[in-house]
Protein backbone atom coordinates (compact mmCIF):
# COMPACT_ATOMS: atom_id res chain seq x y z
CA UNK A 1 0.00 0.00 0.00
CA UNK A 2 1.78 3.33 -0.84
CA UNK A 3 2.29 5.48 2.66
CA UNK A 4 -0.54 8.69 2.44
CA UNK A 5 2.38 10.47 4.54
CA UNK A 6 5.96 10.12 3.99
CA UNK A 7 8.30 12.16 5.49
CA UNK A 8 11.54 12.09 6.18
CA UNK A 9 13.91 13.86 8.29
CA UNK A 10 11.99 17.24 9.13
CA UNK A 11 13.39 19.64 11.53
CA UNK A 12 11.45 22.71 11.71
CA UNK A 13 12.90 25.78 13.99
CA UNK A 14 10.82 28.72 15.61
CA UNK A 15 13.59 30.98 16.34
CA UNK A 16 15.99 28.68 19.08
CA UNK A 17 12.83 26.56 19.07
CA UNK A 18 13.13 22.98 17.93
CA UNK A 19 9.07 22.25 17.13
CA UNK A 20 10.11 19.56 14.93
CA UNK A 21 13.44 17.19 15.57
CA UNK A 22 13.72 14.97 12.77
CA UNK A 23 10.73 13.61 12.12
CA UNK A 24 10.59 10.96 9.88
CA UNK A 25 7.42 9.05 9.74
CA UNK A 26 5.19 6.96 7.30
CA UNK A 27 1.75 7.43 7.52
CA UNK A 28 -0.66 4.81 5.35
CA UNK A 29 -4.11 5.16 4.51
CA UNK A 30 -6.80 4.73 6.69
CA UNK A 31 -7.68 6.35 10.16
CA UNK A 32 -4.64 7.62 11.89
CA UNK A 33 -4.38 9.40 15.64
CA UNK A 34 -2.05 11.83 15.51
CA UNK A 35 -1.07 12.67 19.94
CA UNK A 36 1.09 14.59 21.83
CA UNK A 37 1.00 16.93 25.04
CA UNK A 38 0.77 20.00 24.42
CA UNK A 39 3.67 21.50 22.77
CA UNK A 40 4.29 18.40 21.36
CA UNK A 41 4.48 19.13 17.60
CA UNK A 42 1.34 18.11 15.93
CA UNK A 43 0.08 21.77 14.89
CA UNK A 44 3.46 22.49 13.45
CA UNK A 45 3.50 18.64 11.66
CA UNK A 46 -0.24 19.49 10.82
CA UNK A 47 1.16 22.84 8.91
CA UNK A 48 4.38 21.03 7.57
CA UNK A 49 2.16 18.94 5.30
CA UNK A 50 -0.20 21.57 4.61
CA UNK A 51 2.76 24.27 3.43
CA UNK A 52 1.63 26.63 5.92
CA UNK A 53 5.04 26.83 7.29
CA UNK A 54 8.12 26.06 5.33
CA UNK A 55 10.74 23.51 7.14
CA UNK A 56 14.11 24.25 8.34
CA UNK A 57 15.51 20.83 7.18
CA UNK A 58 14.17 17.61 5.48
CA UNK A 59 11.67 16.26 3.07
CA UNK A 60 8.39 14.73 2.86
CA UNK A 61 5.42 14.21 0.36
CA UNK A 62 2.06 13.79 0.88
CA UNK A 63 -0.35 11.69 -1.32
CA UNK A 64 2.76 11.39 -3.57
CA UNK A 65 3.27 15.43 -3.65
CA UNK A 66 6.11 17.17 -2.82
CA UNK A 67 5.98 18.88 0.30
CA UNK A 68 7.21 22.60 0.46
CA UNK A 69 7.08 22.56 -3.83
CA UNK A 70 3.82 20.91 -4.38
CA UNK A 71 2.05 22.84 -2.06
CA UNK A 72 -0.87 23.80 -4.30
CA UNK A 73 -1.54 20.05 -5.37
CA UNK A 74 -1.25 19.04 -1.84
CA UNK A 75 -3.92 21.99 -0.75
CA UNK A 76 -6.36 20.74 -3.60
CA UNK A 77 -6.50 17.49 -1.89
CA UNK A 78 -6.40 17.51 1.55
CA UNK A 79 -9.25 18.69 3.62
CA UNK A 80 -8.11 20.58 6.94
CA UNK A 81 -10.94 21.44 9.76
CA UNK A 82 -8.75 23.62 12.19
CA UNK A 83 -8.91 23.53 15.82
CA UNK A 84 -10.13 26.97 16.07
CA UNK A 85 -12.83 29.17 15.43
CA UNK A 86 -12.80 30.68 12.15
CA UNK A 87 -15.42 31.70 10.98
CA UNK A 88 -16.86 34.32 8.37
CA UNK A 89 -18.76 36.38 10.91
CA UNK A 90 -22.00 37.99 9.52
CA UNK A 91 -22.31 35.04 7.38
CA UNK A 92 -25.25 32.36 7.38
CA UNK A 93 -23.67 28.43 7.85
CA UNK A 94 -24.48 27.55 4.45
CA UNK A 95 -22.84 30.83 2.87
CA UNK A 96 -19.84 29.69 5.15
CA UNK A 97 -19.75 26.29 3.50
CA UNK A 98 -20.30 27.74 -0.05
CA UNK A 99 -17.53 30.35 0.20
CA UNK A 100 -15.03 27.82 1.57
CA UNK A 101 -16.43 25.35 -1.70
CA UNK A 102 -15.40 28.28 -4.14
CA UNK A 103 -12.22 28.82 -2.77
CA UNK A 104 -11.79 25.43 -3.54
CA UNK A 105 -12.70 26.41 -7.20
CA UNK A 106 -16.03 24.91 -7.43
CA UNK A 107 -18.63 26.78 -9.77
CA UNK A 108 -20.91 28.90 -7.16
CA UNK A 109 -24.24 26.98 -8.30
CA UNK A 110 -22.17 23.70 -7.44
CA UNK A 111 -20.78 24.87 -4.53
CA UNK A 112 -24.25 25.30 -3.11
CA UNK A 113 -25.37 22.26 -3.94
CA UNK A 114 -22.58 20.22 -2.69
CA UNK A 115 -22.99 22.33 0.38
CA UNK A 116 -26.42 21.37 1.14
CA UNK A 117 -25.46 18.17 0.53
CA UNK A 118 -22.63 18.32 2.75
CA UNK A 119 -24.45 20.27 5.86
CA UNK A 120 -27.16 17.34 5.48
CA UNK A 121 -24.22 14.48 6.12
CA UNK A 122 -23.48 16.79 9.31
CA UNK A 123 -26.64 17.10 10.76
CA UNK A 124 -27.03 20.98 10.40
CA UNK A 125 -30.64 21.39 9.42
CA UNK A 126 -32.46 24.66 9.06
CA UNK A 127 -29.51 26.22 11.64
CA UNK A 128 -27.65 26.41 7.77
CA UNK A 129 -29.87 29.90 7.01
CA UNK A 130 -28.82 30.98 10.65
CA UNK A 131 -25.42 33.30 10.92
CA UNK A 132 -22.32 31.94 12.51
CA UNK A 133 -22.20 33.97 15.92
CA UNK A 134 -25.44 32.21 17.03
CA UNK A 135 -23.99 28.74 16.60
CA UNK A 136 -23.75 26.88 19.71
CA UNK A 137 -20.10 24.39 20.09
CA UNK A 138 -21.75 21.51 18.35
CA UNK A 139 -22.98 23.18 15.46
CA UNK A 140 -19.83 25.08 15.04
CA UNK A 141 -17.80 22.19 15.10
CA UNK A 142 -20.15 20.47 12.86
CA UNK A 143 -20.04 23.48 10.60
CA UNK A 144 -15.87 23.38 10.58
CA UNK A 145 -16.11 19.77 9.73
CA UNK A 146 -18.69 20.55 6.68
CA UNK A 147 -16.11 23.16 5.46
CA UNK A 148 -13.45 20.64 5.45
CA UNK A 149 -14.88 18.14 3.23
CA UNK A 150 -17.03 20.36 0.92
CA UNK A 151 -14.22 19.81 -1.88
CA UNK A 152 -14.70 16.04 -1.41
CA UNK A 153 -10.94 15.37 -0.80
CA UNK A 154 -9.00 12.27 -0.33
CA UNK A 155 -7.19 13.12 2.49
CA UNK A 156 -8.36 14.63 5.66
CA UNK A 157 -6.66 16.40 8.35
CA UNK A 158 -9.13 16.68 11.90
CA UNK A 159 -7.62 19.00 14.41
CA UNK A 160 -9.83 18.16 17.30
CA UNK A 161 -13.03 16.85 15.59
CA UNK A 162 -14.50 15.96 18.97
CA UNK A 163 -13.22 18.17 21.32
CA UNK A 164 -16.84 20.31 22.74
CA UNK A 165 -19.08 18.13 21.78
CA UNK A 166 -21.76 16.33 24.02
CA UNK A 167 -21.35 12.23 24.72
CA UNK A 168 -24.09 11.30 21.80
CA UNK A 169 -22.52 14.10 19.56
CA UNK A 170 -19.10 12.76 19.81
CA UNK A 171 -20.47 9.09 18.91
CA UNK A 172 -22.46 10.45 15.99
CA UNK A 173 -19.46 12.68 14.98
CA UNK A 174 -16.76 9.77 14.83
CA UNK A 175 -19.18 7.84 13.36
CA UNK A 176 -19.13 10.52 10.63
CA UNK A 177 -15.56 10.13 10.24
CA UNK A 178 -15.51 6.29 9.99
CA UNK A 179 -17.89 6.52 7.20
CA UNK A 180 -15.63 8.73 5.28
CA UNK A 181 -13.17 6.29 6.12
CA UNK A 182 -14.54 3.34 5.67
CA UNK A 183 -17.45 3.65 2.70
CA UNK A 184 -15.57 6.76 0.71
CA UNK A 185 -11.82 5.53 0.93
CA UNK A 186 -10.81 9.02 2.72
CA UNK A 187 -7.11 8.69 4.99
CA UNK A 188 -7.70 10.97 7.71
CA UNK A 189 -5.52 11.73 9.84
CA UNK A 190 -6.83 12.88 13.71
CA UNK A 191 -5.06 15.44 15.52
CA UNK A 192 -6.70 15.04 19.60
CA UNK A 193 -6.03 15.06 22.78
CA UNK A 194 -9.13 12.90 23.39
CA UNK A 195 -7.89 9.00 23.83
CA UNK A 196 -10.76 6.71 23.56
CA UNK A 197 -11.63 8.58 20.33
CA UNK A 198 -8.59 7.36 18.64
CA UNK A 199 -8.33 4.15 20.68
CA UNK A 200 -12.09 3.67 19.03
CA UNK A 201 -12.17 4.77 15.24
CA UNK A 202 -8.21 4.93 14.62
CA UNK A 203 -6.28 1.94 12.67
CA UNK A 204 -2.75 3.28 13.79
CA UNK A 205 -1.24 5.56 15.60
CA UNK A 206 1.51 8.18 16.05
CA UNK A 207 2.58 9.66 18.93
CA UNK A 208 4.62 12.56 18.91
CA UNK A 209 6.75 13.99 22.36
CA UNK A 210 9.10 16.80 22.14
CA UNK A 211 8.95 17.65 18.74
CA UNK A 212 9.63 13.57 17.84
CA UNK A 213 8.13 10.71 16.81
CA UNK A 214 8.20 8.50 19.84
CA UNK A 215 5.34 6.11 18.87
CA UNK A 216 4.13 5.31 15.20
CA UNK A 217 2.26 1.86 14.72
CA UNK A 218 -1.10 0.41 14.40
CA UNK A 219 -3.52 -0.07 16.58
CA UNK A 220 -3.67 -3.65 16.52
CA UNK A 221 -0.10 -3.93 17.14
CA UNK A 222 -0.19 -1.51 20.52
CA UNK A 223 -2.98 -2.82 21.74
CA UNK A 224 -1.92 -6.48 21.90
CA UNK A 225 -0.28 -7.26 25.36
CA UNK A 226 3.28 -8.19 26.02
CA UNK A 227 1.93 -10.88 28.26
CA UNK A 228 -1.37 -12.78 26.86
CA UNK A 229 -4.25 -12.40 29.47
CA UNK A 230 -8.23 -12.56 29.62
CA UNK A 231 -10.11 -9.66 31.73
CA UNK A 232 -13.32 -11.24 33.04
CA UNK A 233 -16.46 -8.81 34.52
CA UNK A 234 -18.68 -10.97 37.42
CA UNK A 235 -21.53 -11.08 38.52
CA UNK A 236 -21.77 -11.79 42.23
CA UNK A 237 -19.13 -12.28 44.67
CA UNK A 238 -15.83 -13.23 43.37
CA UNK A 239 -13.96 -14.90 45.76
CA UNK A 240 -14.57 -18.55 45.27
CA UNK A 241 -13.78 -18.23 41.73
CA UNK A 242 -10.81 -16.75 42.26
CA UNK A 243 -10.00 -19.51 44.33
CA UNK A 244 -10.89 -22.47 41.96
CA UNK A 245 -8.92 -20.75 39.13
CA UNK A 246 -6.12 -19.88 41.15
CA UNK A 247 -6.25 -23.91 42.54
CA UNK A 248 -6.41 -25.23 38.92
CA UNK A 249 -2.68 -23.32 38.01
CA UNK A 250 -3.78 -20.00 36.36
CA UNK A 251 -2.67 -17.19 38.11
CA UNK A 252 -5.26 -14.17 38.55
CA UNK A 253 -5.18 -11.09 39.88
CA UNK A 254 -8.32 -8.81 40.74
CA UNK A 255 -8.23 -5.35 40.11
CA UNK A 256 -9.73 -2.19 41.74
CA UNK A 257 -12.04 -1.62 39.10
CA UNK A 258 -13.25 -4.94 40.04
CA UNK A 259 -11.82 -6.56 36.89
CA UNK A 260 -10.20 -10.48 37.28
CA UNK A 261 -6.99 -10.65 35.12
CA UNK A 262 -6.61 -14.18 33.67
CA UNK A 263 -2.67 -14.85 32.80
CA UNK A 264 -2.57 -17.37 29.81
CA UNK A 265 -4.07 -17.64 26.34
CA UNK A 266 -7.67 -15.93 26.68
CA UNK A 267 -9.15 -18.66 24.14
CA UNK A 268 -8.07 -21.49 26.21
CA UNK A 269 -8.93 -19.61 29.22
CA UNK A 270 -12.63 -18.41 28.36
CA UNK A 271 -14.34 -21.74 28.16
CA UNK A 272 -12.31 -22.40 31.77
CA UNK A 273 -13.85 -19.19 33.00
CA UNK A 274 -17.21 -19.86 31.74
CA UNK A 275 -16.77 -23.45 33.57
CA UNK A 276 -15.67 -22.31 37.04
CA UNK A 277 -18.22 -19.42 36.92
CA UNK A 278 -21.02 -21.62 36.49
CA UNK A 279 -19.49 -23.91 39.00
CA UNK A 280 -19.54 -21.42 41.47
CA UNK A 281 -22.91 -19.71 41.08
CA UNK A 282 -22.13 -16.35 39.36
CA UNK A 283 -22.90 -14.77 36.31
CA UNK A 284 -19.83 -13.30 33.57
CA UNK A 285 -20.77 -9.76 32.63
CA UNK A 286 -17.75 -9.49 30.37
CA UNK A 287 -15.25 -11.94 29.09
CA UNK A 288 -12.60 -9.85 26.53
CA UNK A 289 -8.97 -10.80 25.49
CA UNK A 290 -6.36 -8.13 27.69
CA UNK A 291 -5.62 -4.68 25.92
CA UNK A 292 -2.92 -2.51 26.52
CA UNK A 293 -4.65 1.33 27.01
CA UNK A 294 -4.11 3.70 24.59
CA UNK A 295 -3.60 5.98 27.80
CA UNK A 296 -0.43 3.65 29.22
CA UNK A 297 0.96 3.78 26.05
CA UNK A 298 0.35 7.39 25.55
CA UNK A 299 2.20 8.47 29.12
CA UNK A 300 5.04 5.83 28.57
CA UNK A 301 5.65 7.67 25.15
CA UNK A 302 5.73 11.04 26.62
CA UNK A 303 7.80 9.99 29.64
CA UNK A 304 10.19 8.56 27.37
CA UNK A 305 9.86 11.75 25.10
CA UNK A 306 10.77 14.09 28.51
CA UNK A 307 13.84 11.37 29.23
CA UNK A 308 15.47 11.83 25.71
CA UNK B 1 -9.62 33.65 -11.26
CA UNK B 2 -13.06 32.11 -9.78
CA UNK B 3 -11.96 32.17 -6.36
CA UNK B 4 -10.41 35.62 -6.39
CA UNK B 5 -14.43 36.83 -7.64
CA UNK B 6 -15.64 34.44 -5.20
CA UNK B 7 -13.51 37.03 -2.41
CA UNK B 8 -14.44 39.85 -4.18
CA UNK B 9 -17.95 39.19 -3.59
CA UNK B 10 -17.87 37.82 -0.16
CA UNK B 11 -15.71 40.90 0.35
CA UNK B 12 -18.43 43.28 -0.66
CA UNK B 13 -21.22 41.55 0.81
CA UNK B 14 -19.32 41.89 3.58
CA UNK B 15 -19.02 45.44 2.95
CA UNK B 16 -22.97 45.96 2.82
CA UNK B 17 -23.15 46.15 6.58
CA UNK B 18 -24.25 49.74 8.40
CA UNK B 19 -21.10 51.31 9.66
CA UNK B 20 -19.69 50.25 6.57
CA UNK B 21 -22.58 52.35 4.58
CA UNK B 22 -22.37 54.66 7.30
CA UNK B 23 -17.85 54.75 6.72
CA UNK B 24 -19.11 54.85 2.50
CA UNK B 25 -21.19 58.19 3.21
CA UNK B 26 -19.35 59.95 5.22
CA UNK B 27 -16.31 59.31 2.32
CA UNK B 28 -18.92 60.71 -0.31
CA UNK B 29 -19.88 63.51 1.83
CA UNK B 30 -17.20 64.87 3.65
CA UNK B 31 -15.74 66.44 0.48
CA UNK B 32 -19.10 67.91 -0.47
CA UNK B 33 -19.27 69.22 3.53
CA UNK B 34 -16.22 71.02 3.11
CA UNK B 35 -16.64 72.63 -0.56
CA UNK B 36 -20.10 73.47 0.77
CA UNK B 37 -18.58 75.52 3.94
CA UNK B 38 -15.73 77.46 1.48
CA UNK B 39 -18.50 78.25 -0.78
CA UNK B 40 -21.15 79.72 1.56
CA UNK B 41 -18.37 81.52 3.47
CA UNK B 42 -16.47 82.86 0.22
CA UNK B 43 -17.02 86.74 -0.32
CA UNK B 44 -20.82 87.79 -1.72
CA UNK B 45 -21.04 89.12 -5.08
CA UNK B 46 -21.09 92.64 -3.98
CA UNK B 47 -17.67 92.47 -2.13
CA UNK B 48 -15.96 90.78 -4.74
CA UNK B 49 -17.17 93.81 -7.10
CA UNK B 50 -15.08 95.75 -4.51
CA UNK B 51 -11.93 93.02 -3.99
CA UNK B 52 -11.91 91.23 -7.17
CA UNK B 53 -10.20 87.82 -7.22
CA UNK B 54 -8.61 86.64 -10.54
CA UNK B 55 -10.33 84.40 -12.18
CA UNK B 56 -7.46 81.88 -13.04
CA UNK B 57 -6.41 81.90 -9.02
CA UNK B 58 -10.31 81.02 -8.15
CA UNK B 59 -9.35 78.04 -10.86
CA UNK B 60 -6.66 76.90 -9.21
CA UNK B 61 -7.93 77.47 -5.52
CA UNK B 62 -10.77 75.13 -6.61
CA UNK B 63 -8.70 72.51 -8.73
CA UNK B 64 -5.98 72.67 -5.74
CA UNK B 65 -8.93 72.09 -3.47
CA UNK B 66 -11.00 69.06 -4.63
CA UNK B 67 -8.07 67.56 -5.66
CA UNK B 68 -7.14 67.68 -1.96
CA UNK B 69 -10.45 66.69 -0.79
CA UNK B 70 -10.97 63.73 -3.46
CA UNK B 71 -8.23 62.07 -5.24
CA UNK B 72 -5.91 62.97 -2.37
CA UNK B 73 -8.21 62.31 1.08
CA UNK B 74 -11.02 60.31 0.05
CA UNK B 75 -8.71 58.19 -1.87
CA UNK B 76 -6.20 57.66 0.71
CA UNK B 77 -8.37 57.26 3.27
CA UNK B 78 -10.55 54.68 1.91
CA UNK B 79 -8.05 52.58 0.72
CA UNK B 80 -5.81 52.84 4.03
CA UNK B 81 -8.74 51.65 5.58
CA UNK B 82 -10.20 48.57 3.70
CA UNK B 83 -6.76 47.30 1.91
CA UNK B 84 -4.38 47.97 4.82
CA UNK B 85 -6.15 45.32 7.17
CA UNK B 86 -6.59 42.48 4.32
CA UNK B 87 -4.07 40.46 5.91
CA UNK B 88 -4.18 41.34 9.33
CA UNK B 89 -7.96 41.25 10.02
CA UNK B 90 -8.06 37.83 8.73
CA UNK B 91 -5.26 36.72 11.15
CA UNK B 92 -6.94 38.47 14.10
CA UNK B 93 -10.16 36.55 13.30
CA UNK B 94 -7.92 33.55 12.99
CA UNK B 95 -9.75 32.76 9.34
CA UNK B 96 -6.50 33.26 7.65
CA UNK B 97 -5.37 29.35 7.46
CA UNK B 98 -8.60 28.53 7.10
CA UNK B 99 -9.07 30.53 3.95
CA UNK B 100 -5.04 30.09 2.79
CA UNK B 101 -5.38 25.99 2.90
CA UNK B 102 -7.37 26.28 -0.24
CA UNK B 103 -5.38 25.83 -3.15
CA UNK B 104 -3.91 29.49 -3.81
CA UNK B 105 -6.75 30.80 -1.23
CA UNK B 106 -3.87 32.97 0.54
CA UNK B 107 -3.77 34.79 -3.41
CA UNK B 108 -7.28 34.66 -3.73
CA UNK B 109 -7.90 36.45 -0.45
CA UNK B 110 -5.21 39.37 -1.17
CA UNK B 111 -6.76 39.92 -4.75
CA UNK B 112 -10.13 39.62 -3.74
CA UNK B 113 -9.84 42.32 -1.35
CA UNK B 114 -8.05 44.24 -3.11
CA UNK B 115 -10.49 44.46 -6.05
CA UNK B 116 -13.32 45.15 -3.59
CA UNK B 117 -11.33 47.74 -1.50
CA UNK B 118 -10.40 49.93 -5.00
CA UNK B 119 -14.17 49.23 -6.29
CA UNK B 120 -15.62 50.17 -2.80
CA UNK B 121 -13.44 53.63 -2.42
CA UNK B 122 -14.13 55.08 -5.98
CA UNK B 123 -17.75 55.19 -5.80
CA UNK B 124 -18.31 57.31 -3.11
CA UNK B 125 -15.41 59.51 -4.64
CA UNK B 126 -16.96 59.61 -7.65
CA UNK B 127 -20.60 60.60 -6.19
CA UNK B 128 -18.58 62.93 -3.88
CA UNK B 129 -17.12 64.46 -6.96
CA UNK B 130 -20.47 65.08 -8.96
CA UNK B 131 -21.99 66.97 -6.13
CA UNK B 132 -18.94 69.37 -5.27
CA UNK B 133 -17.72 70.12 -8.34
CA UNK B 134 -21.05 71.97 -9.04
CA UNK B 135 -21.29 73.37 -5.52
CA UNK B 136 -17.86 75.50 -6.48
CA UNK B 137 -19.20 76.80 -9.17
CA UNK B 138 -15.46 76.80 -11.27
CA UNK B 139 -17.02 77.50 -14.39
CA UNK B 140 -15.20 74.55 -16.29
CA UNK B 141 -17.66 71.84 -14.28
CA UNK B 142 -16.51 69.29 -17.10
CA UNK B 143 -13.05 69.66 -17.49
CA UNK B 144 -12.93 69.57 -13.65
CA UNK B 145 -15.02 66.68 -13.12
CA UNK B 146 -13.47 64.84 -15.70
CA UNK B 147 -9.85 65.15 -14.51
CA UNK B 148 -10.61 64.52 -10.92
CA UNK B 149 -12.60 61.94 -11.60
CA UNK B 150 -9.71 60.21 -14.15
CA UNK B 151 -7.14 61.09 -10.94
CA UNK B 152 -9.31 59.00 -8.60
CA UNK B 153 -9.30 56.46 -11.06
CA UNK B 154 -5.67 56.20 -11.18
CA UNK B 155 -5.18 56.99 -7.32
CA UNK B 156 -7.34 54.06 -6.15
CA UNK B 157 -5.55 51.31 -7.28
CA UNK B 158 -2.21 52.69 -6.25
CA UNK B 159 -2.73 53.66 -2.97
CA UNK B 160 -4.75 50.11 -2.67
CA UNK B 161 -1.66 47.97 -4.01
CA UNK B 162 0.73 50.10 -1.70
CA UNK B 163 -1.22 49.58 1.32
CA UNK B 164 -1.78 46.30 0.52
CA UNK B 165 1.77 45.77 0.12
CA UNK B 166 2.34 47.29 3.73
CA UNK B 167 0.11 44.86 5.10
CA UNK B 168 1.86 42.06 3.43
CA UNK B 169 4.76 42.84 5.05
CA UNK B 170 3.79 43.55 8.23
CA UNK B 171 0.89 42.37 9.16
CA UNK B 172 0.96 42.94 12.63
CA UNK B 173 1.79 46.49 12.37
CA UNK B 174 -0.29 46.94 9.02
CA UNK B 175 -2.05 50.64 9.85
CA UNK B 176 0.91 52.07 11.58
CA UNK B 177 3.05 51.05 8.78
CA UNK B 178 0.59 53.02 5.89
CA UNK B 179 -0.18 56.21 8.34
CA UNK B 180 3.50 56.57 9.17
CA UNK B 181 4.32 55.81 4.88
CA UNK B 182 1.60 58.16 4.10
CA UNK B 183 2.83 61.18 6.54
CA UNK B 184 6.37 60.77 5.57
CA UNK B 185 6.65 59.83 2.33
CA UNK B 186 3.63 60.90 0.29
CA UNK B 187 3.25 64.69 2.76
CA UNK B 188 6.82 65.16 3.56
CA UNK B 189 9.04 63.68 0.96
CA UNK B 190 6.03 64.95 -1.85
CA UNK B 191 7.61 68.45 -0.87
CA UNK B 192 11.23 67.80 -0.51
CA UNK B 193 12.55 69.60 -3.80
CA UNK B 194 14.45 66.24 -4.77
CA UNK B 195 14.72 63.66 -7.10
CA UNK B 196 12.85 61.52 -4.41
CA UNK B 197 9.62 63.18 -4.50
CA UNK B 198 9.56 61.44 -8.11
CA UNK B 199 8.88 58.23 -6.00
CA UNK B 200 6.06 59.39 -4.89
CA UNK B 201 2.01 59.04 -6.26
CA UNK B 202 1.29 62.73 -5.37
CA UNK B 203 4.35 63.62 -7.51
CA UNK B 204 2.46 61.75 -10.09
CA UNK B 205 -1.04 63.03 -9.25
CA UNK B 206 -0.29 66.18 -8.79
CA UNK B 207 1.45 66.60 -12.34
CA UNK B 208 -1.61 64.83 -14.15
CA UNK B 209 -3.51 67.42 -12.37
CA UNK B 210 -1.23 70.48 -13.49
CA UNK B 211 -1.45 69.48 -16.90
CA UNK B 212 -4.74 68.09 -17.23
CA UNK B 213 -6.72 71.01 -15.33
CA UNK B 214 -4.08 73.81 -17.30
CA UNK B 215 -3.48 75.32 -14.25
CA UNK B 216 -0.83 78.36 -14.62
CA UNK B 217 1.33 77.95 -11.45
CA UNK B 218 3.31 81.02 -11.29
CA UNK B 219 1.80 84.29 -10.35
CA UNK B 220 2.50 87.35 -13.10
CA UNK B 221 5.84 88.18 -10.72
CA UNK B 222 6.74 84.42 -10.68
CA UNK B 223 6.55 84.34 -7.03
CA UNK B 224 4.53 80.76 -6.42
CA UNK B 225 2.92 81.14 -3.05
CA UNK B 226 0.52 79.29 -1.23
CA UNK B 227 -0.74 75.89 -2.33
CA UNK B 228 1.17 76.63 -5.39
CA UNK B 229 4.63 76.47 -3.56
CA UNK B 230 3.74 73.00 -2.49
CA UNK B 231 3.18 71.72 -5.96
CA UNK B 232 6.19 71.01 -7.95
CA UNK B 233 6.02 68.97 -11.44
CA UNK B 234 8.83 68.12 -13.11
CA UNK B 235 8.76 68.21 -17.11
CA UNK B 236 7.68 64.68 -18.13
CA UNK B 237 4.66 64.45 -20.35
CA UNK B 238 1.35 63.03 -18.87
CA UNK B 239 1.55 59.64 -20.42
CA UNK B 240 4.22 58.60 -18.80
CA UNK B 241 2.73 59.83 -15.43
CA UNK B 242 -0.48 57.59 -16.49
CA UNK B 243 1.83 54.35 -17.23
CA UNK B 244 3.78 54.77 -14.03
CA UNK B 245 0.42 54.86 -12.29
CA UNK B 246 -1.08 51.94 -14.16
CA UNK B 247 1.73 49.92 -13.94
CA UNK B 248 2.68 50.31 -10.58
CA UNK B 249 -0.61 48.26 -8.95
CA UNK B 250 0.46 45.16 -11.05
CA UNK B 251 3.83 45.39 -9.56
CA UNK B 252 3.12 45.84 -6.19
CA UNK B 253 0.57 43.05 -5.86
CA UNK B 254 3.02 40.60 -7.45
CA UNK B 255 5.37 41.47 -4.94
CA UNK B 256 2.41 41.02 -2.19
CA UNK B 257 1.88 38.14 -3.86
CA UNK B 258 5.47 36.85 -3.54
CA UNK B 259 5.87 38.06 0.07
CA UNK B 260 2.74 36.38 0.94
CA UNK B 261 4.15 32.74 -0.56
CA UNK B 262 7.51 33.20 1.44
CA UNK B 263 5.56 34.24 4.81
CA UNK B 264 4.65 31.53 7.81
CA UNK B 265 2.09 33.95 8.63
CA UNK B 266 0.17 31.37 10.39
CA UNK B 267 3.00 30.64 12.55
CA UNK B 268 3.16 34.05 14.07
CA UNK B 269 -0.67 33.91 14.37
CA UNK B 270 -1.00 31.23 17.16
CA UNK B 271 0.99 30.40 19.67
CA UNK B 272 0.17 26.63 19.67
CA UNK B 273 3.11 24.08 18.54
Amino acid sequence: MAALIDIVEITKDYGRFRALDCVSLKVESGITGLLGPNGAGKTTLIKVLLGLVKTTSGRGRLLNFELGSQYREIRANVGYMPEDDCFLHGMTGIECVQFVAQLSRIPAIEALRRSHEILDFCGLAQERYRTVETYSTGMRQKLRFAQAIVHDPPVLILDEPTSGLDPEERVIMLNRIRVLARDHGKAVLICTHILPDVQTISDSVVILARGQVQVAERMSELSRPTEPSLEVRLLGSPERFIDVIRGSGVPIESRSDGVLVLRGVPQELAAQAWRVAEQCGVGVRSLTPSRNSLEEIFLQAVREGAKS
Amino acid sequence: MGNVGAVFLFEWKRALTLPRMAWWALLALFPVFIVGVIRFTMPDEAQRVMHPIPPEQLRIFWASMLYALIPMLVSMLGTLLWATPAISAELERRSWVYLTVRPNGGTAVLLGKYLAAVTWVIPPALIGLTIAVPLAETGDGWQMWSTMARLVCLSCPAYGAIYLLLGTLLPRRALVLAVAYTLIFEFVIRIIPAIINKLTVQYRLQALLVKWCKLSLSDPGDRPSGVQALIRIGDEPAWQHVTILMLLPPVLLLIAVAILRWSEFSASAESDV
